[in-house]
């Protein structure tokens, strides 16, 4: 247990540092000046020789590529993130303040998929091969193709054009939620969907299944208590890795709502070429993927009793 | 279980290449398909709703949808087969390098693959685009810098299996060298279930792609991809929504023809080459 | 008569053809019983304890009749049949580890079985729990282990103790004593033995296992299953002393530790059976008829039959 903590850590250090170094080295060999497309944006005039020089003077964007790559690492072991080129707010705290919003709707998309997803993997498993599995099988392969920027523009039409239930843009109230929601779940039910039907599936067949009929239970305890509490175990590892998606995912639902989070901070700051911030969105990401993950190896222990066996020993 | 799997897998795969070769279809006659210049532009027919004259409508150019439409699918199907193809032979190459000679190649080809494994793929093409600025070949560069992990990760777990069963002994003890043996016995055995992830990875392919071009990151906007007809037509998703309707409904069909091909083949492969799928 | 069975037949569909793993399968078992069941791997012993207590997967299909006190249990409605297992008839499979939840603890396991037949809270539940894990030789303080923190006897010992939960007057043990050390079987005999002779009135037993000297200390009656027929059956000491079938005489003479396989050649397949008598391939004494006719059982004696034209 310990030791598969400390594995976690020294790997969660080099994804880290491997992150931070491509992005550095990609922006170090990026095109087209950053400081000239920020102090026209700024002004809204072209800029002058000297006032890029000087702009770029000030962010140090002059020095050489390893001076400037050490230079974030160092201010990096400090929790300095660098200042936005854009805002001239230190990137840290622009993630900060944008980040509940994005924690909100990742949670409630989470959230939605699992009560949804989980409970139709579960009846689709019981009845493999029925029409009600068929229509599963197809309807979550849908689910997995349509491009999640494209739903949410139909749904806002439907609902918010049409139907004139749900707002479409902002933030704020729950019923703002209810769209971006909805559109970053679809993908995740599906695969999540699948992922529990078929570890389902195969518990369904295990020994102790039988054993459990044997025991005249009810199906529904065999079903939602001996199978499930097993089947969990890998749809928990998946859930981690879904972690990936829900954050490419967030970056697109966030921009087609306009919802203020960091996806959308992240994709505006793409379009202005505000290099501190993108650095430090990929670290960000690089980290909350990290501590996702780990916090996933800790619930495993918690529903695998052998594993925590083992880390006893 | 098994041999209804099989039943089922080849109904998907029917109707999957059956869509697949359509799309292949429409890419390849388009100029006869398409009733009218994708590119052209007439402004008295703007944003016309679907009709007579234009099956899917007018843009807000004046545009043809339909043409652009069935011109679309050159791009995107062109464009994801080409970004599939290159991480295949990447992936194959480096997975057999690291399977093949084991050892400390291996161990550090596969730490560097686990560690970009971890990684949202999206989110480091969107960097790389994003800075190097959008086109095509960046594009391009952008969905490959990760897309090669999975199959290397995979091509290295199948080459190890093989590798195991006798010939490859037997080959090596006839004299073959290292790089004949690679590509004579190792890289025929690890195809199949390879091809079942490219076809996955397709449909993967033709939503980032659409999904970069729809940010207007990727093919920019005068071409007729999809996801850059849909980014063009956001502004009258309100005003004139069927601009909207039907560059959406050809990405998400496209897509699920080859999601229907990749899990039909899944499911006709035999059991073995399965479990190598999951690694 | 507690269990009677008649002409019970269990045919497996697949893509070759029927697999017939229960052949005509006749049985009776008396009140306070133990009957031993025997045959070489495949013949279909774990079929049959599954087709009694109706837990064969959907692809099978059996025919035939269980009577059960009087009861037809192939004819039950599915919640009934519910109700009669673990209740009425419990059953102890082959490989206590895969056959016990590891996700669940095996006080878990044995107070769910009590909370569903006897409606026992869950606070009674547990206390009767430890109460069997201690009356099948487990101290209780291992109440809260999961079944991979126990050792193999241990785990057996947990089954039983599942299976014995709700006090069943039938008890289906499917190879009890494989895979155990030679200690721990003795021990593993002596409580199968205290908990269906042991207690008033005894409760019967249908004990299936390769294990002839298992069979020989446990069991009141002997039934020879031989490719989904039963060959032969008796009082155990009966048959011990005076087999009447080639193959149960082949299996006395044969080493217990191989299986149970009794004779050279293969079992046959259960899909293409031979003419006549199944096992007149591999028979010593077979002749010309044995090749076209299929032996009936002919009773020879008290309560002792055979299945062979030259018994
Ligand atoms: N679900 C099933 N589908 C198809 N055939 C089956 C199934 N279950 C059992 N069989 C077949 O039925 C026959 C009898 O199997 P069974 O498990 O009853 O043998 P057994 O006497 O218990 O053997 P062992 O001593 O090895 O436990 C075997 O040939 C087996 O292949
Ligand atoms: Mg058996």
């Amino acid at each position: 247990m310990r030791r598969l903590l400390i594995q976690r850590l020294v790997s969660a250090v080099f994804v880290m540092l491997i992150a931070s170094f491509l992005s550095f080295l990609l922006l170090f060999y990026a095109p087209g000046n950053p400081a000239e497309t920020i102090i026209r944006q700024q002004s809204g005039l072209d800029p002058t020789y000297a006032e890029i020089e000087l702009f770029m003077k000030r962010h140090d964007l002059n020095r050489p590529f390893l001076v400037q790559c050490l230079q974030w690492l160092y201010l990096l072991t400090h929790g300095k993130l660098g200042v936005s080129l854009r805002t001239g707010e230190p990137v840290l705290e622009e993630f900060t303040a944008r980040f509940g919003a994005t924690f909100q709707l990742a949670v409630a998309a989470m959230a939605l998929s699992v009560i949804i997803g989980l409970p139709i993997g579960v009846f689709a498993a019981t009845k493999p091969n029925s029409l009600f599995d068929h229509i599963i099988r197809v309807v979550s392969l849908a689910g997995v193709s349509i491009p999640e920027f494209w739903l949410g523009l139909m749904l806002m039409l439907c609902f918010s054009l049409a139907l004139g239930w749900l707002p479409c843009f902002g933030h704020g109230t729950v019923r703002h939620l209810v769209l971006p929601m909805i559109t970053l779940a679809v993908g995740i039910t599906a695969s999540l969907m699948r992922f529990v039907r078929t570890s389902m599936l195969e518990v369904l067949n295990l020994d102790y299944i039988k054993t459990a009929k044997a025991k005249g239970l009810r199906e529904v305890v065999i079903v939602w208590k001996h199978a499930l509490k097993n089947a969990l175990i890998p749809v928990v590892t998946i859930l981690g890795t879904q972690v990936g998606h829900l954050l490419a995912g967030a970056v697109i639902v966030e921009t087609v709502f306009s919802w203020p989070g960091i996806g959308k901070f992240f994709v505006d700051s793409i379009y202005a070429r505000d290099y501190p911030v993108i650095q430090g969105f990929v670290l960000i990401i690089a980290a909350i993927y990290v501590l996702v993950n780990l916090l996933v190896d800790i619930l495993y222990v918690y529903l695998d009793p052998r594993v925590r066996y083992e880390g006893r020993s | 279980m098994y041999i209804l799997e099989v039943t089922r897998g080849k109904k998907m795969l029917l109707t999957g290449s059956i869509l697949i070769f359509g799309f292949m279809a429409l890419a390849v006659f388009a100029p006869f398909i398409a009733p009218y210049d994708p590119d052209d532009v007439k402004v008295e027919e703007r944003l016309l709703p679907p009709g007579e004259h234009h099956l899917m409508g007018t843009d807000g150019f004046g545009r043809d949808i339909f043409s652009r439409v069935v011109f679309g699918t050159r791009y995107s199907l062109f464009l994801a087969l080409v970004v599939v193809s290159i991480n295949l032979l990447l992936g194959l190459m480096i997975g057999s390098i690291a399977g093949y000679f084991g050892g400390l190649i291996d161990e550090l080809i596969m730490r560097i693959v686990d560690i970009l494994l971890a990684f949202p793929n999206i989110i480091l093409a969107l960097c790389i685009v994003g800075v190097l600025g959008p086109s095509v070949q960046n594009l391009i560069l952008a969905l490959v810098a990760l897309g090669w992990v999975g199959y290397t990760r995979v091509s290295r777990g199948l080459v190890l299996s093989i590798k195991e069963q006798g010939f490859i002994g037997a080959a090596k003890a006839l004299g073959g060298s290292n790089m004949y043996i690679i590509m004579r016995h190792i890289i025929p055995n690890a195809f199949p279930p390879l091809l079942v992830l490219a076809t996955l990875h397709v449909s993967h392919t033709i939503l980032s792609i659409a999904a970069l071009s729809f940010l207007g990151l990727g093919v920019q906007a005068p071409t007729p991809e999809w996801g850059a007809m849909l980014s063009e037509g956001k502004q009258f998703i309100f005003t004139h929504p069927h601009v909207m309707i039907s560059p959406g409904l050809a990405i998400t069909l496209s897509v699920l023809s080859f999601n229907l091909l990749g899990e039909g083949l899944r499911d006709v492969l035999d059991p073995r080459a399965r479990e190598v799928l999951n690694v | 008569m507690l269990l009677k069975i008649t002409n019970l037949r269990v045919y497996f569909k697949s893509a070759d053809g029927f697999v017939k793993a229960a052949d005509g399968v006749d049985l009776e078992l008396y009140p306070g019983e133990i009957l031993g069941l025997v045959g070489e791997t495949g013949s279909g012993k774990t079929v049959l304890g599954l087709a009694i207590t109706r837990l064969l997967p959907k692809t099978a299909a059996v025919s035939g009749e269980v009577l059960y006190r009087g009861q037809n249990l192939l004819a039950l409605p599915e919640e009934e049949m519910r109700k009669v297992r673990g209740r009425q008839v419990s059953m102890i499979f082959q490989n206590p580890l895969s056959s016990l939840n590891p996700a669940l603890s095996i006080g878990e396991q044995i107070a769910e079985v009590l909370r569903e037949h006897q409606g026992l809270k869950r606070k009674a539940a547990w206390q009767r729990a430890g109460e069997l894990l201690e009356l099948t030789g487990i101290p209780a303080k291992w109440i809260r282990s999961y079944p991979h923190e126990l050792s193999g006897g241990m785990r057996q010992r947990a089954m039983i103790a599942i299976g014995l939960a709700c006090a069943p007057s039938l008890l289906i043990a499917d190879e009890p004593t494989r895979g155990l050390d030679v200690t721990i079987q003795v021990q593993i005999v002596e409580l199968l033995h205290a908990v269906t002779k042991g207690v008033s009135p005894p409760r019967s037993m249908l004990l299936i296992t390769h294990d002839l000297g298992v069979a020989a200390a446990l069991t009141d009656r002997l039934a020879v299953m031989y490719a989904g027929k039963i060959v032969e059956y008796g009082r155990t000491g009966e048959v011990f002393r005076n087999p009447r079938h080639p193959y149960t005489r082949a299996l006395l003479d044969s080493h217990p530790s191989n299986g149970l396989i009794a004779t050279k050649g293969f079992s046959p397949s259960l899909i293409n059976l031979p003419p006549g008598c199944s096992f007149h391939p591999r028979c010593k004494k077979a002749r010309k008829k044995c090749a076209h006719e299929p032996p009936l059982v002919q009773r020879i004696g008290m309560d002792h039959g055979v299945r062979c034209f030259y018994a």
